[in-house]
Order: C-alpha cells, then structure tokens, then sequence
C-alpha cells in the first residue's frame, strides 16, 4: 500500500514539468502581445514598447523559460504581467474561493447523487424512480450558464433570498455550489442507480436476503459497498470537471477564483499568471486522482491485496 | 478560558446563521457600491492604462492638474489656474495652496516636478510617460507655486494630456513603492483613498476629509467586479449596487422599463469603423473601398444593432472630438456600388475577408453579419473570421494577413490630432489599413503644431475629406456609453473616453 502511494507519487513529477512546457509553448505561441493588451487599443507604439521592456518581454523565449524554472525552484512564480503583483500572492488570494466553491458542489453531488441514486434502485420503475430519473435527466441537460442565470432570477431577484454574487459571505457561494453541484448530482444519481441494479441482481445478494438478512443490511452492507466503486470513480473524474465548470460559474456570481482568474490570464497572455494557475489546477487534479485511486483499496480488499 | 472561548466560538456561528437567513440588503447609508464589468489591476497612475478600468478608481484616488468636467471642458484640479504661452510651446500652471496628499504632506509645485521627472525619466518605464514623451522637453519649477512644462514643438492640444489619467497627482516619494502595486502604498490626491483592495474583487475607498475640494459625498465608494453582464443588471436591479457601467444595447429597454433605476448614454470620442487593408489586390482600388462604403446599410448599424447606443458616425474623426468636420459618409447605394466593382473590374463572387473581434465590439457579431450581407448583395463572396479579442491584436500586429476589419478607436485626449496621428505612418500602431498618403500624413503633422485654432481646423477638414474619398477606414458608428444607475443618484458620467467619472455622485435625500 505504502509503496504504492510512493510510486505514484514518483509519477507526479514527470507529469507536472510535461504540464509545464505545455502550458509555456503553448501561451508562447498564442498570437497576442501581453504589452499590447495590457497598454490598451488605444495606446501608441511608444507606449507600448516601454511597457514590453519593463516587463523582460524582449528577452528570447528560451531564455524566459529557464528563468521561469530556476524562479519556480525556489518557490517562485514570477510577478504577473497585468497586475505587476507576484503571482504567489494572486493564487493565494484566489484559491480558497475555488476550494470552496468545487468543495460545496462535491458535497452537493455526493449527498444529492448517492441519495437519489439508492432510492431510485431500491424499488425499480416505482412512481419515485421515474420522478428522480426523470429530475436528474433534466439536471444532466440543462446547461450551467442557463441554470446560474435561472437561480439568480428565482433567489436573487424575486424572493431577495441570496446575493447575486460575490464572496463577501459564505452565503454569496450557496447559488454557485447548488449551479455546479446539480448536474454533477443527476450524473452520479444515473450512475449510481444503474450500478446499484446490476449489484441487487447477483447471487450474494440473494443469499443474503435468504439468509434473512434485513433489507437496510442488504443494501447498506453487501451491495452498497461494490456499487460504490464506479460512484468513486465518477466522483474523482468530476472533481475535476467542477473545477473547469468553476470557470463559468465564477464569472456569472462574480467569484474572483482560480477559474477566472486563468481565463483573465489568458485573455492578456499574461504568461507568468497563466502558468501558475494551470500548474496549481494540475497539482489539484492529480491530488484528487490520487486519492480516488487509493480510495478504491479501502473500498474494495481486492484492490488492496493486488497492489501489495 | 475554554468555557469563554467556546462561547465565543457559538456566538460566532450563530451570527453567522443569522446573517446567512437574512434577506440581501441594499448598500450601507452613506455608501455607494459600483458595480464594473472590470476592475482595476493598477493603482499605480503612472502604470495604468488610460481608458480602461484602471482610469475609474484612479480618478477617485487622484487629482489631475486640470480636470475635465462631464461636457469635457477644463476646471481647475490640482492647478488653481494655467496659461498656455502664446507660442504653443509651453504650459504654467499655478499649483493650489493648502491642498494635500493622503499622507498629510502638502502638494507643492517641487512635487508635481518631481513627479513628472519621474514618469518621464526613461529608466522607470512608466506605462503613463508614452502620453507624455512625444511633447514635452521638460518640467521647470517657476517659483514656490508655479511649475513650467516645455514642449518640444507647439502642440495645440496639450492641456489635455494633464487631464489623462496617467497624469494622477501622486505623492513622488511613494512612487518606489507603488510601482509593486500594493494598496497601502498608494498616496493620492483626489475626493477618495484607498481603505482596502481585494485584487479582482473589489477595492474600498474612503471619503479624503481633507481634500481641498467640496466635501465627497459618500463615506466609501466600494467598486465590485461583475463581469457577466446579466449579473451585473441583476444587480442593481436587487439594489445590491448603485451604479453599473457597460450595459449592453440588447438590456436597455428592459432596463428602462425596470422601476427605481434609470438608464443614461453618453457619448465618447469613440468611432467603430471597418477598415480596408490597401496593401491586398482587392482592396488597392479605392473604387473598390468605395463601392464597399455605398454597400453598408449604416442605418442599419447605428439603428437597429446599435439602438440607443450609437450615434451616426459622418467622419472618421468623432463629432465629440475638437477638430471634427461633418463630411458625411457614403449613402446606402448597393446600385452605386455594384456600378463602382464593375467598373473597377471586380470579377462576381470575388471573395473578401472579414475579421471581426466579436465580443470585444459592441454588437461586433450582427454588425460583421450585416456587413457579409451587405457585400454578399452587391456580388461578393464574403467570409467573416471571428477572432477572440488577444488573438485578434496578435494577428493585426504584424500588419499583413488580414483584408477587412471591424474595429474601434478613440481619442484620449478628446482631440482630433490622437485620432489621426496613430494612423499616420506606414507600419505604426492601428494603422491596420496600410493607409499610405504621404499628403495626409503632412497635413496631420502640420495641424498638430499649428497654434491657431481656426487654422487648425482647416487643416483637419481636408484631412478628413481626404479620407473619405481614399476611404481606408469606413467609420460606421459613433458609440455612447449605457450605464444603469440608482433612482436619485446623480453626477454620474461616462468621459468621452468611455471612463465612469464617479468622484462627483451624489445622493438625493429620500
């Protein structure tokens, strides 16, 4: 198990610096000059061209490369281009407001998912399992932007219940979480469903109701346990897609997070800022596929005697 | 202690749950919250860039030597008075006894200097010093209170270069300081200061109890950045926000409609034009460029994509612009136009195409639509590139590559002389067209130095009906700005720069 661990840990790096080279060459070959989009349309040459010296824009490409990674070895991202601040402080600042976001939104799709899913299963083709499949085929289908903008007009603007955005109270982060749990949810509700069937269906599953097992046991110890597996899966894949739904999320309720803040980065191929939000989305994203993979061992025995 | 602690920690969660169950108010009495489709990155004035969300919270933290009301005329800032030499060859203003920065020091005509030197001096790179560089020589100190700037030939219009944001009267001995943009560094001069700044997310600003001028009319201006505009009308439609900026033309008539918020326009220096580059074969034939001019139903743009928004455009100079001349724009004549290729000897179906940055334009996507319509009626075969707005710079920027072009631009300083210069060189900044006249060029150098008003304005009539009939650029439009505002709030202005002028709000008393 240790050693596991381990090793795939080893494998993080690798992937981290190919991220890094990525994510330099392919904002390096956007057509695009940071000074220009910084300075403004209306700025002249002159301008311009001041500003592309004062930000070391002039230096050759592989030049700013090296000096990225021996900066980012000593715990340095480089002060983004736009901004003029250190790029550590704009991630610092920012980061929270995502985590909590995608945190909310993950808690959001687990409890409604797993919840919708198992009462769904438990009685097939019941009134209540149409009305949930039905519910979570609308929550698959309706798109994100339409759904936030729909939340703000019920919550927002006619019962004055929530803000329309911002992160000023935790109580700014209730529409966006329930906008970007609730498809994540419907998905994990069908998943879970289905792979609760075909586990109710199986022989162990009928010798424990032979043996006279309670139904609550039947279901929350033997078959619960293996459907679990493909729901863990899912939910580590979403971690991840929430995290790229944040975007849009944080730009309708106004949550300056990671999200935005990468899509502002690129917008004024302000490289340095590009490069450290990527990288710490990808530091995420790795940390919650790890930890879903190591999941499995704890859910599933096999796993575990596999591996060692 | 634990047992206090504890029932501290229980007081806290449960003014939490409170807060949360609360239904949203308004802003705090004596506030007023702003919400900005963008917010400022910069506080630094020297670093900032003109025209954009930078401008709006730098003209609340700082004063200008001269500053521009909402009809775009001088008022005294933190000059009491200037004069202008005769000669058009130098500048003197009169710096205001008893006015301070927010650090307490008095503003003194060594501190203007001082400052100036700075943002001129080429070591420091200032984003600002391009505004400044091309005219003025130097800054001399005339007595305690007077402070000279030279130029470097006359420049009619360079009273308004020391009314840019860029020219924020800042504290020079925090200019070191404030180059690494953080808020506490920032020493200002202007009605408001820097309380707290969440960088992305909203900056506080203070009323300045010591300024000079008339006591500011609210406690904080809180600026929030709301970027999707739907949110951001929804928002001062909840009356979570006072005032928005960039409301689109496609949300002015509900908004008109919505009680308790009123709508305003104002017009800018701002034309959106389509431009020809005259180095392809195509688009060589002036012919051709005005057969294209007769094709656009300009009616169309300014009426129905633009309703509200748009003012016709009858030159390529802004009729908000001092040295505008009304020469008018080529009619809708798709007869004309076809008569014109045909004589030109443009084949049918010849393809023409069309770059558009589409969200960076007001309704930069029907009008690139329209257009293909309008060149498709008169036999061409028009594709439109749509671009995302940093590509669509980087594709521009090398000046080749591209064939016609929608695209905005605006004079800074409110003077024709920055809405031709730039264009007036081969190869230089937003001369995207290739526009090469040699004539022109001349005239445009020449009104520049030119110190009589009624002169000068000659000069640019025939610049502008020159470029009519060479045609590079089709203006199309002139834009205004929307912004939504509460009932009863008022000395809100949009600057011909597009710049929410916000320092002289007030709140009518319920």
């Amino acid at each position: 198990m240790i050693g596991n661990v381990i090793g795939r840990l080893l494998q993080v790096l690798p992937t981290l610096f190919g991220v890094l080279v990525l994510v330099f060459a392919m904002t390096h070959v956007l057509p695009g000059d940071p000074a220009r989009l910084i300075a403004g349309p209306e700025a002249t040459d002159a301008e311009v061209a001041g500003l592309r010296a004062d930000l070391g824009l002039d230096q050759p490409v592989g030049a700013q490369f090296i000096t990225y990674l021996s900066n980012l070895s000593r715990g340095e991202m480089g002060r983004s281009l736009h901004s003029n601040r250190p790029v550590v402080d704009e991630l610092a600042a920012r980061l929270p407001r995502t985590l909590i976001l995608t945190g909310l939104a993950l808690a959001i799709m687990i409890s409604l998912g797993l919840a919708a899913g198992i009462i769904s299963a438990i009685k097939p083709d019941s009134l209540r399992d149409h009305l949930l499949t039905g519910l979570s085929l609308t929550g698959i289908s309706v798109p994100l932007f339409w759904l936030g903008l729909m939340l703000v007009l019920v919550f927002s603007y006619h019962l004055r219940w929530l803000p329309t955005g911002g992160t000023s109270s935790l109580r700014g982060y209730i529409l966006p979480a329930v906008t970007l749990g609730l498809g994540a949810a419907a998905m994990l509700a069908r998943l879970m469903r289905s792979s609760l069937l075909d586990i109710i269906h199986q022989d162990y599953i009928r010798t424990a109701r032979a043996k006279g097992a309670r139904e609550a046991v039947v279901i929350g110890r033997h078959a619960l346990r293996n459907a679990l597996i493909p729901a863990v899966t899912l939910i580590g894949l979403e971690a991840g897609i929430l995290l790229g739904g944040a975007v849009i999320v944080e730009t309708i309720f106004s949550i300056n997070g990671i999200g935005r803040y990468l899509v502002q980065s690129i917008q004024y191929r302000d490289y340095p800022a590009t490069q450290g939000a990527v990288l710490v989305i990808a530091v995420i994203f790795i940390t919650v596929n790890l930890l879903t993979d190591l999941s499995y061992g704890l859910l599933d025995p096999r796993q575990r005697r596999g591996a060692a | 202690m634990k047992h206090n602690d504890q029932r501290s920690l229980m007081k806290a969660l449960f003014a939490t749950s409170v807060i949360a169950l609360t239904p949203i108010s308004a802003m705090a009495e004596g506030d007023l919250t702003v919400g900005l489709s963008a917010i400022a990155t910069r506080l630094d004035a020297q670093q900032l860039v003109t025209g954009s969300a930078d401008a709006i919270a730098s003209s609340l933290i700082y004063d200008t030597l001269v500053i521009r009301d909402a009809k775009g005329a001088f008022r005294p800032g933190v000059a009491e008075t200037w004069e202008v030499a005769p000669d058009g060859k130098s500048l003197r203003f009169t710096i205001r006894d008893g006015a301070t920065f927010h650090d307490g020091t008095p503003i003194t005509a060594a501190a203007v200097k001082a400052l100036f030197d700075s943002t001129l001096d080429p070591a420091n790179n200032s984003l600002g010093s391009g505004a400044y560089k091309p005219y003025v020589d130097g800054v001399a100190l005339a007595g305690d209170r007077t402070v000279v700037f030279t130029l470097k030939y006359p420049y009619a219009a360079a009273l308004a270069l020391f009314a840019i944001p860029s020219g924020g009267i800042q504290s020079p001995g925090s200019l070191g300081a404030q180059k690494l943009n953080e808020a506490k560094a920032v020493v200002g001069s202007g009605p408001y200061r820097v309380a707290d700044w969440v960088p992305g997310d909203s900056l506080t600003l203070e009323a300045n109890p010591d300024y000079w001028g008339a006591k500011p009319a609210f406690d904080h201006i809180i600026l929030r950045e709301i970027p999707e505009n739907e949110s951001r009308l929804l928002a001062l439609e909840t009356g979570e926000v006072g005032v928005i900026n960039n409301v689109p033309a496609t949300s002015l008539p509900t908004l008109q409609d919505t009680p308790g918020v009123q709508v305003q326009t104002f017009p800018s220096t701002r034309i959106q034009y389509l431009g020809f580059n005259t180095k392809i074969p195509l688009l060589s034939d002036k012919r051709v460029r005005q057969a294209l001019n007769y094709a656009i139903d300009r009616d169309a743009v300014v009426n129905t994509i633009l309703a509200g928004v748009a003012n016709p455009a009858t030159s390529f100079v802004s009729s908000n612009a001092w040295g505008h001349a009304d020469v008018g724009t080529y009619p809708y004549d798709p007869d004309k136009a076809r008569a014109l290729l045909q004589e030109a000897g443009v084949a049918a179906g010849s393809k023409l195409e069309l770059a558009v940055p589409e969200a960076y334009l007001p309704g930069g996507r029907q009008i690139g639509e329209l257009l293909q319509a309008n060149f498709n009626a008169i036999g061409l075969d028009t594709t439109i590139n749509r671009y995302e707005w940093s590509t669509f710079q980087g594709v521009m920027e090398a000046h080749k590559g591209y064939e016609a072009y929608l695209l905005g631009w605006a004079s800074v300083t409110g003077d024709a002389d920055r809405s031709l210069t730039p264009f007036s060189a081969l190869g230089i900044t937003v001369n995207f067209a290739n526009y090469d006249n040699p004539q022109v060029f001349d005239w445009v150098k020449e009104a520049a130095g030119q110190t009589d008003p009624a002169l000068r304005k000659a000069i640019y009539r025939k610049v502008q009906e020159q470029l009519k009939e060479d045609a590079p650029w089709a203006p199309l439009a002139e834009i205004r700005y929307a912004i939504g505002t509460a009932a009863g709030l008022s000395g809100v202005f949009v600057d011909h720069n597009g710049v929410l002028v916000l320092r002289d709000a007030i709140q009518a008393a319920p």
